[in-house]
Protein backbone atom coordinates (compact mmCIF):
# COMPACT_ATOMS: atom_id res chain seq x y z
CA UNK A 1 0.00 0.00 0.00
CA UNK A 2 1.60 3.33 -1.06
CA UNK A 3 2.36 5.94 1.33
CA UNK A 4 0.74 8.62 -1.04
CA UNK A 5 -2.05 8.91 -2.87
CA UNK A 6 -1.72 11.19 -5.51
CA UNK A 7 -5.37 11.67 -6.48
CA UNK A 8 -5.44 12.72 -2.86
CA UNK A 9 -2.42 15.42 -2.73
CA UNK A 10 -3.92 16.97 -5.86
CA UNK A 11 -7.14 17.16 -4.52
CA UNK A 12 -5.71 19.06 -1.55
CA UNK A 13 -4.19 21.54 -3.93
CA UNK A 14 -7.42 21.88 -6.18
CA UNK A 15 -9.41 22.91 -2.64
CA UNK A 16 -6.90 24.66 -0.82
CA UNK A 17 -6.02 26.91 -3.82
CA UNK A 18 -9.79 28.71 -3.38
CA UNK A 19 -8.56 29.05 0.21
CA UNK A 20 -9.74 33.01 0.25
CA UNK A 21 -7.49 33.68 3.38
CA UNK A 22 -4.79 32.34 0.86
CA UNK A 23 -5.58 34.71 -2.22
CA UNK A 24 -5.72 37.59 0.20
CA UNK A 25 -2.50 37.24 1.69
CA UNK A 26 -1.19 36.15 -1.67
CA UNK A 27 -1.69 39.42 -3.21
CA UNK A 28 -1.31 41.39 -0.33
CA UNK A 29 2.18 39.91 -0.59
CA UNK A 30 2.99 40.77 -4.27
CA UNK A 31 1.68 44.25 -3.32
CA UNK A 32 3.32 44.87 -0.37
CA UNK A 33 6.96 43.90 -1.79
CA UNK A 34 6.07 46.10 -5.26
CA UNK A 35 5.87 48.98 -2.82
CA UNK A 36 7.89 48.02 -0.42
CA UNK A 37 10.86 48.06 -3.34
CA UNK A 38 9.67 51.15 -4.54
CA UNK A 39 9.55 52.78 -0.97
CA UNK A 40 13.22 51.52 -0.83
CA UNK A 41 14.68 53.05 -3.99
CA UNK A 42 12.90 56.01 -2.96
CA UNK A 43 14.68 56.18 0.30
CA UNK A 44 17.95 55.66 -1.78
CA UNK A 45 17.61 57.95 -4.20
CA UNK A 46 17.10 60.58 -1.69
CA UNK A 47 19.91 59.75 0.61
CA UNK A 48 23.08 61.05 -1.01
CA UNK A 49 25.62 59.24 1.55
CA UNK A 50 26.91 56.30 -0.71
CA UNK A 51 27.23 54.20 2.19
CA UNK A 52 23.97 54.72 3.82
CA UNK A 53 22.47 53.92 -0.14
CA UNK A 54 24.19 50.55 0.21
CA UNK A 55 23.26 49.50 3.71
CA UNK A 56 19.73 50.25 1.98
CA UNK A 57 19.91 47.87 -1.26
CA UNK A 58 21.55 45.22 1.15
CA UNK A 59 19.62 45.34 3.77
CA UNK A 60 16.40 44.55 0.95
CA UNK A 61 17.38 41.07 -0.03
CA UNK A 62 16.87 39.80 3.27
CA UNK A 63 14.29 42.02 4.04
CA UNK A 64 11.98 40.52 1.23
CA UNK A 65 13.13 37.08 2.26
CA UNK A 66 12.46 37.55 6.17
CA UNK A 67 8.67 39.44 5.16
CA UNK A 68 7.76 36.33 2.53
CA UNK A 69 9.04 34.32 4.82
CA UNK A 70 6.51 35.12 7.79
CA UNK A 71 3.58 35.41 5.04
CA UNK A 72 4.36 32.28 4.07
CA UNK A 73 3.97 30.98 7.72
CA UNK A 74 1.10 32.17 8.20
CA UNK A 75 -0.51 30.71 4.81
CA UNK A 76 0.91 27.15 5.72
CA UNK A 77 -0.80 27.22 8.95
CA UNK A 78 -3.95 28.34 6.78
CA UNK A 79 -3.70 25.69 4.63
CA UNK A 80 -2.69 23.09 7.45
CA UNK A 81 -5.76 23.79 9.45
CA UNK A 82 -8.24 23.42 6.17
CA UNK A 83 -6.47 20.20 4.55
CA UNK A 84 -8.39 18.18 6.96
CA UNK A 85 -10.92 19.93 8.80
CA UNK A 86 -12.46 21.23 5.89
CA UNK A 87 -13.26 17.46 4.83
CA UNK A 88 -14.48 17.04 8.89
CA UNK A 89 -16.52 20.12 8.85
CA UNK A 90 -18.27 19.09 5.28
CA UNK A 91 -18.52 15.70 6.12
CA UNK A 92 -16.51 14.50 3.39
CA UNK A 93 -14.19 12.45 5.18
CA UNK A 94 -16.48 9.26 5.68
CA UNK A 95 -16.66 8.91 1.93
CA UNK A 96 -12.88 9.85 1.35
CA UNK A 97 -11.78 7.18 4.32
CA UNK A 98 -14.35 4.37 2.87
CA UNK A 99 -12.15 4.34 -0.14
CA UNK A 100 -9.32 1.58 -0.19
CA UNK A 101 -6.71 3.74 1.28
CA UNK A 102 -5.35 3.87 4.77
CA UNK A 103 -5.41 6.05 7.02
CA UNK A 104 -1.78 6.94 7.06
CA UNK A 105 -2.02 7.46 3.38
CA UNK A 106 -4.70 9.52 3.95
CA UNK A 107 -3.14 12.18 6.21
CA UNK A 108 0.55 11.96 4.50
CA UNK A 109 -1.20 12.86 1.00
CA UNK A 110 -3.25 16.20 2.73
CA UNK A 111 0.01 17.43 4.31
CA UNK A 112 2.08 16.83 1.30
CA UNK A 113 -0.54 18.49 -0.95
CA UNK A 114 -1.05 21.55 1.77
CA UNK A 115 2.90 21.93 1.93
CA UNK A 116 3.00 21.79 -1.92
CA UNK A 117 0.82 24.48 -1.65
CA UNK A 118 2.50 26.72 0.73
CA UNK A 119 5.85 25.79 -1.22
CA UNK A 120 4.33 27.00 -4.42
CA UNK A 121 3.42 30.08 -2.59
CA UNK A 122 6.86 31.03 -1.01
CA UNK A 123 8.47 30.35 -4.06
CA UNK A 124 6.22 32.24 -6.56
CA UNK A 125 6.50 35.04 -4.10
CA UNK A 126 9.97 34.67 -3.25
CA UNK A 127 10.91 34.93 -7.27
CA UNK A 128 8.75 37.97 -7.89
CA UNK A 129 10.83 39.58 -5.16
CA UNK A 130 13.72 38.73 -6.68
CA UNK A 131 12.56 39.66 -9.98
CA UNK A 132 11.88 43.14 -9.10
CA UNK A 133 15.03 43.92 -7.29
CA UNK A 134 16.97 42.24 -10.45
CA UNK A 135 15.48 44.15 -12.59
CA UNK A 136 15.74 47.48 -10.94
CA UNK A 137 19.08 47.29 -10.61
CA UNK A 138 18.95 47.81 -6.72
CA UNK A 139 20.79 44.78 -5.84
CA UNK A 140 22.79 41.83 -6.24
CA UNK A 141 21.14 38.68 -5.44
CA UNK A 142 23.09 35.88 -4.18
CA UNK A 143 22.06 33.00 -5.38
CA UNK A 144 23.68 30.45 -3.65
CA UNK A 145 22.44 31.47 0.06
CA UNK A 146 19.18 31.89 -1.35
CA UNK A 147 19.03 28.44 -2.39
CA UNK A 148 20.13 27.13 1.30
CA UNK A 149 17.95 29.64 2.73
CA UNK A 150 14.87 28.31 0.62
CA UNK A 151 15.39 24.33 1.40
CA UNK A 152 15.59 25.10 4.99
CA UNK A 153 12.43 27.71 4.56
CA UNK A 154 10.41 24.91 3.06
CA UNK A 155 11.48 22.14 5.98
CA UNK A 156 9.55 25.10 7.96
CA UNK A 157 6.71 25.16 6.17
CA UNK A 158 6.42 21.99 6.12
CA UNK A 159 6.75 21.32 10.18
CA UNK A 160 3.92 24.46 10.23
CA UNK A 161 1.81 22.48 7.88
CA UNK A 162 2.29 19.30 9.93
CA UNK A 163 1.55 20.89 13.61
CA UNK A 164 -1.51 22.93 12.29
CA UNK A 165 -2.94 19.64 10.76
CA UNK A 166 -2.37 17.92 13.60
CA UNK A 167 -4.14 20.76 15.95
CA UNK A 168 -7.28 21.47 14.02
CA UNK A 169 -8.02 17.66 13.75
CA UNK A 170 -9.00 18.00 17.52
CA UNK A 171 -9.53 21.53 18.74
CA UNK A 172 -11.38 24.09 16.19
CA UNK A 173 -9.58 26.50 13.99
CA UNK A 174 -9.05 29.80 15.94
CA UNK A 175 -7.53 27.67 18.64
CA UNK A 176 -5.62 25.76 16.34
CA UNK A 177 -3.94 28.72 14.47
CA UNK A 178 -3.27 30.33 18.01
CA UNK A 179 -1.55 27.26 19.40
CA UNK A 180 0.70 26.41 16.14
CA UNK A 181 1.98 30.33 16.44
CA UNK A 182 2.70 29.02 19.94
CA UNK A 183 4.27 25.95 18.97
CA UNK A 184 6.67 27.91 16.44
CA UNK A 185 7.87 30.73 18.79
CA UNK A 186 8.22 28.14 21.68
CA UNK A 187 10.10 26.19 18.71
CA UNK A 188 12.06 28.98 17.81
CA UNK A 189 12.62 30.74 21.24
CA UNK A 190 13.66 27.21 23.12
CA UNK A 191 16.88 26.84 20.69
CA UNK A 192 18.10 30.75 20.85
CA UNK A 193 18.03 30.47 24.63
CA UNK A 194 20.08 26.75 24.00
CA UNK A 195 22.43 28.36 22.02
CA UNK A 196 22.80 31.14 24.17
CA UNK A 197 23.36 28.88 27.57
CA UNK A 198 20.35 29.74 29.46
CA UNK A 199 19.46 26.67 29.58
CA UNK A 200 22.90 25.50 31.89
CA UNK A 201 22.49 28.67 33.47
CA UNK A 202 19.04 28.40 34.99
CA UNK A 203 17.80 26.97 37.93
CA UNK A 204 15.91 23.41 37.62
CA UNK A 205 12.00 24.72 36.98
CA UNK A 206 9.22 23.97 35.02
CA UNK A 207 10.11 26.56 32.52
CA UNK A 208 13.65 25.03 31.93
CA UNK A 209 12.55 21.15 32.17
CA UNK A 210 9.59 22.43 29.14
CA UNK A 211 11.95 24.49 27.49
CA UNK A 212 14.43 21.56 27.14
CA UNK A 213 11.54 19.47 25.94
CA UNK A 214 10.89 21.78 23.46
CA UNK A 215 14.63 21.50 22.23
CA UNK A 216 14.60 17.94 22.48
CA UNK A 217 11.43 16.53 21.23
CA UNK A 218 9.96 19.64 18.73
CA UNK A 219 11.12 20.08 14.97
CA UNK A 220 14.35 22.80 15.66
CA UNK A 221 12.61 25.59 13.73
CA UNK A 222 14.61 27.98 15.46
CA UNK A 223 17.45 26.29 14.35
CA UNK A 224 16.41 26.18 10.69
CA UNK A 225 15.45 29.62 11.04
CA UNK A 226 18.81 30.51 12.48
CA UNK A 227 21.01 28.54 9.44
CA UNK A 228 18.82 29.66 6.94
CA UNK A 229 19.84 33.70 8.22
CA UNK A 230 23.28 32.60 8.40
CA UNK A 231 23.29 31.82 4.95
CA UNK A 232 21.77 34.68 4.07
CA UNK A 233 24.19 37.19 5.89
CA UNK A 234 26.91 35.30 3.99
CA UNK A 235 27.55 32.71 7.13
CA UNK A 236 28.89 29.31 6.40
CA UNK A 237 28.37 26.38 8.50
CA UNK A 238 30.18 23.13 8.81
CA UNK A 239 28.73 20.33 7.18
CA UNK A 240 28.19 18.06 10.40
CA UNK A 241 26.09 21.24 12.31
CA UNK A 242 23.59 21.29 9.20
CA UNK A 243 23.55 17.35 8.93
CA UNK A 244 23.43 17.24 12.73
CA UNK A 245 19.60 19.75 12.58
CA UNK A 246 18.68 17.42 9.19
CA UNK A 247 18.99 14.40 11.29
CA UNK A 248 16.94 15.74 14.33
CA UNK A 249 14.51 17.79 12.59
CA UNK A 250 13.99 14.22 10.27
CA UNK A 251 13.70 12.17 13.57
CA UNK A 252 11.46 14.27 15.29
CA UNK A 253 8.99 14.89 12.08
CA UNK A 254 9.06 11.18 11.77
CA UNK A 255 8.44 10.55 15.69
CA UNK A 256 5.80 13.19 15.62
CA UNK A 257 4.02 11.57 12.97
CA UNK A 258 3.71 8.38 14.12
CA UNK A 259 1.90 9.77 17.38
CA UNK A 260 0.06 11.55 14.69
CA UNK A 261 -1.16 8.20 12.99
CA UNK A 262 -1.82 6.28 16.37
CA UNK A 263 -3.90 8.88 17.66
CA UNK A 264 -6.02 9.16 14.13
CA UNK A 265 -6.23 5.62 13.31
CA UNK A 266 -8.27 5.63 16.38
CA UNK A 267 -10.64 8.47 15.74
CA UNK A 268 -14.01 7.35 14.97
CA UNK A 269 -14.96 8.82 11.81
CA UNK B 1 -18.76 -16.71 -2.58
CA UNK B 2 -19.21 -14.71 0.75
CA UNK B 3 -18.65 -11.07 -0.26
CA UNK B 4 -19.01 -10.67 3.68
CA UNK B 5 -18.60 -11.95 6.79
CA UNK B 6 -19.08 -10.70 10.40
CA UNK B 7 -19.23 -12.48 13.64
CA UNK B 8 -20.36 -11.30 16.80
CA UNK B 9 -20.23 -7.59 15.99
CA UNK B 10 -20.50 -5.43 18.91
CA UNK B 11 -20.49 -1.71 19.57
CA UNK B 12 -20.95 0.81 22.87
CA UNK B 13 -20.83 4.23 23.06
CA UNK B 14 -19.96 5.36 26.86
CA UNK B 15 -21.90 2.79 27.77
CA UNK B 16 -24.85 2.75 25.77
CA UNK B 17 -24.72 -0.72 23.37
CA UNK B 18 -25.79 0.74 20.03
CA UNK B 19 -24.69 -3.41 18.88
CA UNK B 20 -25.09 -6.56 20.28
CA UNK B 21 -22.88 -9.64 18.73
CA UNK B 22 -24.40 -8.79 15.22
CA UNK B 23 -23.56 -11.64 12.82
CA UNK B 24 -24.16 -11.81 9.16
CA UNK B 25 -22.86 -13.79 6.20
CA UNK B 26 -23.87 -11.90 2.85
CA UNK B 27 -23.59 -14.06 -0.66
CA UNK B 28 -22.55 -12.75 -4.16
CA UNK B 29 -25.59 -11.54 -5.92
CA UNK B 30 -27.78 -10.71 -3.27
CA UNK B 31 -29.53 -7.90 -1.97
CA UNK B 32 -30.03 -7.37 1.64
CA UNK B 33 -32.21 -5.03 2.87
CA UNK B 34 -31.14 -3.33 6.49
CA UNK B 35 -34.18 -2.20 8.51
CA UNK B 36 -34.74 -0.40 11.39
CA UNK B 37 -36.10 2.64 13.39
CA UNK B 38 -33.63 5.90 13.73
CA UNK B 39 -31.20 4.43 16.16
CA UNK B 40 -31.29 1.01 15.70
CA UNK B 41 -27.80 0.47 15.00
CA UNK B 42 -27.79 0.30 11.33
CA UNK B 43 -24.81 3.13 10.42
CA UNK B 44 -23.10 1.78 13.38
CA UNK B 45 -23.13 -1.14 11.55
CA UNK B 46 -21.82 0.14 8.39
CA UNK B 47 -19.28 2.39 9.67
CA UNK B 48 -17.94 -0.49 11.75
CA UNK B 49 -17.49 -2.79 8.52
CA UNK B 50 -15.65 0.17 6.43
CA UNK B 51 -13.05 0.82 9.19
CA UNK B 52 -15.25 3.86 10.20
CA UNK B 53 -15.88 3.06 13.87
CA UNK B 54 -13.95 0.63 15.78
CA UNK B 55 -15.77 -2.11 17.31
CA UNK B 56 -15.46 -3.08 20.40
CA UNK B 57 -15.15 -7.15 19.56
CA UNK B 58 -15.89 -9.47 16.31
CA UNK B 59 -14.57 -10.17 13.21
CA UNK B 60 -15.26 -8.70 10.06
CA UNK B 61 -14.34 -10.07 6.30
CA UNK B 62 -14.66 -9.06 3.08
CA UNK B 63 -13.91 -11.66 0.72
CA UNK B 64 -12.62 -13.92 2.49
CA UNK B 65 -10.03 -11.45 3.81
CA UNK B 66 -10.10 -9.23 7.16
CA UNK B 67 -11.48 -6.19 6.58
CA UNK B 68 -8.64 -3.87 5.56
CA UNK B 69 -8.06 -0.92 3.13
CA UNK B 70 -6.35 -3.34 0.98
CA UNK B 71 -9.82 -5.80 1.11
CA UNK B 72 -12.08 -2.66 0.91
CA UNK B 73 -11.28 -2.11 -2.55
CA UNK B 74 -13.89 -3.98 -4.04
CA UNK B 75 -16.47 -2.26 -1.96
CA UNK B 76 -17.83 1.27 -2.40
CA UNK B 77 -20.15 2.80 -0.05
CA UNK B 78 -22.66 5.51 -0.65
CA UNK B 79 -23.73 7.62 2.82
CA UNK B 80 -27.06 8.79 4.26
CA UNK B 81 -26.29 12.62 3.33
CA UNK B 82 -23.91 12.38 0.59
CA UNK B 83 -21.61 15.80 -0.21
CA UNK B 84 -18.70 16.64 -1.62
CA UNK B 85 -16.87 20.29 -1.78
CA UNK B 86 -19.40 23.22 -2.66
CA UNK B 87 -17.45 24.68 -5.12
CA UNK B 88 -16.98 21.08 -7.29
CA UNK B 89 -18.41 20.99 -10.17
CA UNK B 90 -20.47 17.09 -10.84
CA UNK B 91 -17.82 16.42 -13.57
CA UNK B 92 -14.89 17.22 -11.10
CA UNK B 93 -16.43 15.41 -8.55
CA UNK B 94 -17.13 11.90 -10.78
CA UNK B 95 -13.38 12.42 -11.91
CA UNK B 96 -12.15 12.11 -8.03
CA UNK B 97 -14.36 9.34 -7.79
CA UNK B 98 -12.43 7.82 -10.80
CA UNK B 99 -9.12 8.66 -9.64
CA UNK B 100 -9.37 7.21 -6.42
CA UNK B 101 -11.57 4.08 -7.82
CA UNK B 102 -8.49 4.08 -10.46
CA UNK B 103 -10.39 4.03 -13.45
CA UNK B 104 -8.02 5.05 -16.12
CA UNK B 105 -9.04 3.59 -19.29
CA UNK B 106 -12.22 5.24 -20.63
CA UNK B 107 -12.39 7.70 -17.99
CA UNK B 108 -14.60 10.24 -19.77
CA UNK B 109 -16.72 7.95 -20.97
CA UNK B 110 -17.25 5.94 -17.81
CA UNK B 111 -17.73 9.28 -15.88
CA UNK B 112 -20.45 10.36 -19.12
CA UNK B 113 -22.48 6.96 -18.82
CA UNK B 114 -22.62 7.31 -14.95
CA UNK B 115 -24.47 10.66 -15.07
CA UNK B 116 -26.57 9.28 -18.09
CA UNK B 117 -28.22 6.38 -16.15
CA UNK B 118 -28.97 8.34 -13.21
CA UNK B 119 -30.64 11.39 -15.18
CA UNK B 120 -27.89 13.86 -14.35
CA UNK B 121 -25.46 14.17 -16.91
CA UNK B 122 -27.23 17.81 -18.22
CA UNK B 123 -26.00 19.49 -14.85
CA UNK B 124 -22.23 17.81 -14.98
CA UNK B 125 -20.74 21.11 -15.35
CA UNK B 126 -23.04 22.83 -12.50
CA UNK B 127 -21.14 23.23 -9.13
CA UNK B 128 -22.59 21.19 -6.15
CA UNK B 129 -23.63 24.03 -4.04
CA UNK B 130 -26.05 24.81 -6.98
CA UNK B 131 -27.75 21.73 -7.66
CA UNK B 132 -31.16 20.06 -5.87
CA UNK B 133 -31.19 17.48 -2.80
CA UNK B 134 -32.44 15.28 -5.17
CA UNK B 135 -29.20 15.80 -7.94
CA UNK B 136 -27.26 15.40 -5.71
CA UNK B 137 -28.34 11.96 -4.08
CA UNK B 138 -28.23 11.08 -7.71
CA UNK B 139 -24.38 12.49 -8.05
CA UNK B 140 -23.54 10.20 -5.30
CA UNK B 141 -25.25 7.39 -6.70
CA UNK B 142 -23.50 7.95 -9.79
CA UNK B 143 -20.23 8.35 -7.83
CA UNK B 144 -20.23 4.90 -6.14
CA UNK B 145 -21.80 2.76 -9.29
CA UNK B 146 -19.25 3.66 -11.69
CA UNK B 147 -16.71 1.51 -10.56
CA UNK B 148 -16.93 -1.97 -11.33
CA UNK B 149 -17.31 -2.54 -7.63
CA UNK B 150 -18.40 -6.48 -6.37
CA UNK B 151 -20.50 -4.82 -3.22
CA UNK B 152 -21.91 -1.80 -2.81
CA UNK B 153 -23.46 -0.39 0.18
CA UNK B 154 -25.96 1.95 0.22
CA UNK B 155 -27.38 4.33 2.85
CA UNK B 156 -30.63 5.36 2.36
CA UNK B 157 -30.30 6.05 -1.76
CA UNK B 158 -33.94 6.73 -1.76
CA UNK B 159 -33.48 9.64 0.50
CA UNK B 160 -34.29 12.96 -0.95
CA UNK B 161 -35.51 11.98 -4.56
CA UNK B 162 -38.98 11.87 -6.18
CA UNK B 163 -41.05 9.46 -6.94
CA UNK B 164 -39.75 9.30 -10.71
CA UNK B 165 -36.44 9.57 -8.97
CA UNK B 166 -37.45 6.47 -6.76
CA UNK B 167 -38.48 4.44 -9.68
CA UNK B 168 -35.27 5.20 -11.29
CA UNK B 169 -32.65 4.39 -8.48
CA UNK B 170 -34.64 1.17 -7.62
CA UNK B 171 -34.41 -0.14 -11.42
CA UNK B 172 -30.39 0.62 -11.04
CA UNK B 173 -30.53 -1.25 -8.11
CA UNK B 174 -32.11 -3.82 -10.30
CA UNK B 175 -29.39 -3.77 -12.70
CA UNK B 176 -26.56 -3.95 -10.55
CA UNK B 177 -28.00 -6.98 -9.43
CA UNK B 178 -28.78 -8.27 -12.25
CA UNK B 179 -24.87 -7.49 -13.15
CA UNK B 180 -24.00 -10.03 -10.05
CA UNK B 181 -23.24 -7.02 -7.31
CA UNK B 182 -23.85 -7.73 -3.96
CA UNK B 183 -25.93 -5.01 -2.53
CA UNK B 184 -26.91 -3.87 1.05
CA UNK B 185 -29.11 -1.35 1.35
CA UNK B 186 -29.80 0.72 4.41
CA UNK B 187 -33.86 2.54 4.37
CA UNK B 188 -36.58 3.11 5.39
CA UNK B 189 -38.96 3.05 2.52
CA UNK B 190 -40.23 -0.70 3.62
CA UNK B 191 -42.17 -1.07 0.70
CA UNK B 192 -39.47 -0.46 -2.01
CA UNK B 193 -37.37 -3.03 -0.06
CA UNK B 194 -39.85 -5.69 0.21
CA UNK B 195 -40.13 -5.58 -3.69
CA UNK B 196 -36.52 -5.58 -4.10
CA UNK B 197 -34.38 -7.23 -1.21
CA UNK B 198 -33.75 -10.82 -1.01
CA UNK B 199 -33.42 -11.27 2.55
CA UNK B 200 -33.59 -8.75 5.50
CA UNK B 201 -32.32 -7.64 8.36
CA UNK B 202 -34.35 -5.79 11.41
CA UNK B 203 -32.88 -4.06 13.92
CA UNK B 204 -33.81 -2.39 16.96
CA UNK B 205 -31.47 -1.38 19.94
CA UNK B 206 -28.59 -2.92 18.39
CA UNK B 207 -30.07 -6.37 19.10
CA UNK B 208 -31.32 -8.44 15.56
CA UNK B 209 -34.97 -8.79 15.72
CA UNK B 210 -35.36 -10.75 12.23
CA UNK B 211 -33.02 -11.98 9.62
CA UNK B 212 -34.17 -14.08 6.36
CA UNK B 213 -35.78 -13.90 3.31
CA UNK B 214 -38.63 -11.52 2.98
CA UNK B 215 -40.94 -13.89 3.16
CA UNK B 216 -39.35 -15.68 6.04
CA UNK B 217 -39.28 -12.58 8.23
CA UNK B 218 -42.96 -11.42 6.83
CA UNK B 219 -45.01 -14.56 6.71
CA UNK B 220 -48.59 -13.99 6.29
CA UNK B 221 -48.35 -9.91 6.78
CA UNK B 222 -46.75 -6.95 4.43
CA UNK B 223 -42.78 -6.25 5.72
CA UNK B 224 -43.70 -2.83 7.15
CA UNK B 225 -46.82 -4.45 9.34
CA UNK B 226 -44.47 -7.07 10.26
CA UNK B 227 -41.45 -4.68 11.16
CA UNK B 228 -43.94 -2.11 13.28
CA UNK B 229 -45.33 -5.33 15.31
CA UNK B 230 -41.59 -6.31 15.78
CA UNK B 231 -40.37 -2.98 16.82
CA UNK B 232 -43.21 -2.48 18.94
CA UNK B 233 -42.85 -5.86 20.69
CA UNK B 234 -39.24 -5.04 21.20
CA UNK B 235 -39.70 -1.83 22.59
CA UNK B 236 -42.77 -3.36 25.13
CA UNK B 237 -40.07 -6.11 26.39
CA UNK B 238 -37.17 -3.62 26.75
Amino acid sequence: MPMLNSSLVYNTIQKEIRNKGVIFLFFLTLISLYLGHSLAVGVKDYVDEANMSALIANSTQAIIITFVSTISIFVSIIIGISAIRSDQSLRVLPQILSFPISRLTYILSRITGAWILSAIFYTITVIFGILILKFSGAMKVDFLSMMMTFCLMLLSLLTITFVSTFLSVYINKIASFILTIVFYLVSKFSYYNYINGNFEKAEFSVSKVLGLFAHYFLPRIGELNYLSEGYLGGKTFEVSSLAFALLHFFCVIILWGYIFKFLFERREI
Amino acid sequence: MEVLRVDNLSKSYSGHRALSDFSITLMKGEVIALLGPNGAGKTTFVKSILGLLKADSGKIKFFDVESDSVSRSKVSYLPEKFTFYPYFTVEATLRFYADMYKISENRSEIIDAALRKLGVFEIKGKKISDISKGQLQRVGLACVTMGDHEFIILDEPFSGLDPIGIKEVKNLCVDLKNAGKTLLINSHILAEMEKMADRVIILNKGLTLAFGTVQEVKGDLSLEDKFFNLVKDGDANA
